[in-house]
């Protein structure tokens, strides 16, 4: 008996490391799904006061892109109509979705000669990490991070405590401002408003 | 004799490890809150007829025409269930091309926070074959015990009065078409 319970010590004690790696591995996985994403509760809807109205000329910009090039509005002046989302933080609850859901809209872009450049106040490592779990993305992801939110608070929608808005903004190909839309904070911007500013666009 | 009851603790600890996956073990959805919900029919003549409406503008679960619903709950804007949309439709095949299942369960998406724009755009970027309806006010998670996180799977099946009795919960992608096409199986044909 004593030597049962001796051996049963022994390959337990044997398999105590692979239990423990085994259990670890099930945790990661379950990690996996588990939400990274911080909950910063109910906002302000809107919490500035917007510089640019439509017809404006779009302020200018160059911007660091998490490529590791620079995004400048300029450069696509008399090229294409460019779709500016602004939103207020990585790893926030509306804001991780808003662009997967532009991630899988490409087409409806290109259909309006529009493309777009997504901009937040966080810097470029975070935003590496945070559009990493979006897969692919197909437009450019941009930091406002230095001097912090510099371009949101030209266009006059930093908010008092340094993110942005969630807004979205449409230059056209003549680097006039089209569109403006400071949206409540709290909820997502419709897809179906947005792609219908775009048919709206100067052919 | 401590060291030995120390070991058993220790893997007694690890064991449990692999039962908690957080808290997508605890999620749970209010069947009579689901098998209340109601929904707007889908539009398409097709849609209507896999899920055996009448032509209603409004229907609910129970009144689906299958002994059970297979039902997602999804966003368009969500990057996991964008990811997990092939395995999804490898699901809804192997279930159509199942004798024993394609007539007692009927696969439904409700795409919650979505509009009826945004749930349209999901169905054709992935080529969704079967219905989806959109849940533009969020109704679905008044009745669920925690945020959901999408997608999130439930098998539910009909009783008396169209009520629903909820079988199955899935918080999180599928991932594994087949392995979780065989659970749904063994819940409701090997009987």
């Amino acid at each position: 008996m004593t030597e049962f319970l001796h051996y049963l010590r022994k390959s337990m004690l044997r398999l105590t490391p692979l239990v423990i790696v085994l259990a670890l591995a099930v945790n990661a996985f379950a990690e996996d799904f588990k939400s990274s994403v911080y909950n910063p509760g109910s906002l302000k809807p809107t919490d500035s006061s917007p510089l640019v109205k439509v017809g404006d000329i779009a302020p200018d910009f160059s911007l660091q892109d998490i490529t590791g090039g620079k995004v400048s509005l300029a450069n696509f002046r008399g090229k294409q109509n460019v779709v500016l989302s602004f939103v207020p933080a990585a790893w926030t609850p509306v804001c991780s979705q808003q662009w997967p859901g532009y991630n899988i809209v490409k087409e409806l872009f290109e259909a309006n000669d529009a493309t777009l450049i997504g901009i937040s106040v966080d810097n470029i490592p975070t935003l590496h990490a945070w559009t990493h779990q979006m897969g692919d993305l197909w437009f450019h992801v941009a930091s406002d991070f230095w001097p912090h939110g510099e371009v949101a608070r030209k266009y006059g929608i930093l908010r008092s405590d340094g993110v942005a808005e969630r807004a979205t903004i449409i230059v056209d190909k003549t680097g006039v401002i089209r569109y403006v839309e400071v949206h409540d904070i709290n909820t997502i911007p419709r897809l179906e408003n947005l792609v219908k500013e775009l048919k709206k666009l100067p052919k | 004799m401590r060291t030995r009851l120390l070991i058993v603790l220790a893997i007694i600890f690890q064991l449990a490890m692999f039962v908690s996956p957080g808290e997508a073990q605890d999620f749970k959805l209010d069947a009579k809150g689901l098998s209340q919900m109601r929904f707007p029919s889908p539009e398409g003549v097709a849609a209507k007829k896999y899920l055996g409406l009448s032509d209603a503008p409004e229907f609910t679960l129970g009144q689906i025409g299958s002994e059970a619903v297979l039902v997602m709950i999804f966003s368009m804007y969500c990057p996991v269930c964008q990811k997990d949309a092939p395995v999804v439709n490898q699901l809804y095949q192997m279930i159509e091309s199942d004798p024993n299942l394609r007539s007692k369960v009927r696969f439904i998406g409700i795409g919650t926070g979505n509009t009826p724009y945004e749930v349209e755009v999901f169905q054709k970027k992935f080529s969704i074959k079967f219905p989806l309806i959109p849940d533009d006010d969020f109704s679905i998670q008044k009745i669920s015990s925690h945020d959901i996180r999408t997608p999130t799977f439930a098998l539910a099946r009909k009783k008396a009065g169209n009520q629903l009795e909820i079988l199955k919960i899935k918080v999180g992608e599928i991932r594994e078409a087949r392995e979780f096409f065989d659970s749904i199986s063994r819940l409701l044909v090997s009987r």
